[in-house]
């Protein structure tokens, strides 16, 4: 599993998908039963086997708000990630850099996607933060 | 030797500085709370860090406002957690120094930094959502950055963790 991260529209995205078909590049055969698709998964997932199918899982904090909304069991989820999807790369906007939100639910979502996002970072073979677009590597 | 260790929310920076204070030494370890349990979530959060410190072997002290108020020595490795409480409570407590309130814990932190062997400070990264609140808050914001800038300057090392991931600002020889 890889690690994406940064503030909004800082190139996260493109950097994940120049990752994958760099990939594709250097493995001739990396996937080719899938047809080397690039199968990004968001927030507007319909299933949650899209989640473990995934090349890229974009606006992860996002879908953390939804399974808190939905109160999805997030930390199961992502063990199942972690078990069935290794070569995924999920990419998740830093939110924790302002004042602690008044309303209960934003103060919750931000708090967990922090939590959340220290195992995966810990579960990651790579971590990238990208600023203007330029990746640095933090694992 | 004094470290600043700063992060955003959940980012794992409180779970890191205990690690490291715990590496620089054996024995005297002294815990500064800043945390008024105002609420039943602060309480929980309270809980939360205490188990987290529990056969750490820290020794608590409270500490709300009044930070040059403390008396330690030349044994004392001390973790303070963390800044941004201690900044609101300054602002915002009956007892707080209010409009002082920047110069007043700059001049704690000189004094404990001179009395004890070791300080890790833990402060917050507060004021990157692009959001213009009110007054007050805004106040906030700028006293806390005003007091990270100057507490970056007298430390030995400032470390900005990332999801649990130390990332090196200022590197003691730097």
């Amino acid at each position: 599993m890889r690690l994406v991260i940064g503030g909004t529209a800082q190139g996260k995205l493109t950097f994940a998908k120049e990752f994958v078909e760099k990939s594709y590049a250097d493995y001739s055969g990396y996937r080719e039963n899938e047809g080397n698709s690039c199968r990004i998964v968001d927030e507007t997932y319909t299933k949650l086997e899209e989640l473990y199918e995934a090349t890229i899982i974009n606006h992860f904090h996002l879908i953390v708000r939804r399974m808190l909304s939905e109160k999805v069991d997030i930390s199961e989820i992502v063990e199942q990630i972690v078990l069935q999807n290794p070569q995924v790369i999920l990419v998740t906007t830093e939110i924790g850099y302002g004042i602690v939100p008044i309303d209960k639910f934003e103060r919750n979502y931000r708090e967990q996607t922090g939590r959340i996002c220290c195992t995966i970072a810990k579960k990651s073979q790579e971590v990238y933060r990208i600023t203007c677009g330029i990746p640095m590597q933090l694992k | 030797m004094m470290m600043v260790v700063t992060g955003g929310s959940g980012s794992g920076k409180s779970e890191y500085a205990e690690d490291r204070t715990i590496q620089y030494s054996q024995d005297n370890r002294i815990y500064i709370a800043t945390m008024v349990a105002f609420d039943e979530e602060a309480r929980q959060k309270i809980n939360r860090h205490r188990r987290m410190r529990r056969e750490k072997n820290f020794t608590t002290i409270e500490c709300y406002t009044g930070l040059n108020r403390l008396r330690l020595d030349a044994s004392h490795t001390v973790l303070l957690d963390c800044m941004s409480n201690l900044v609101a409570n300054e602002m915002y407590q009956e007892d707080g120094a209010g409009n002082h309130t920047v110069p007043c814990i700059v001049e704690g932190i000189h004094r404990l930094k001179q009395q004890v062997k070791n300080l890790i400070i833990v402060t917050n990264e507060v004021a990157s959502d692009g959001i213009v609140y009110d007054e007050e808050t805004m106040r906030y914001i700028r006293y806390l950055g005003e007091i990270n800038q100057e507490l970056a300057r007298m430390a030995d090392e400032v470390i900005e963790v990332v999801y649990g991931i130390p990332v090196y600002c200022k590197k003691e020889g730097d």
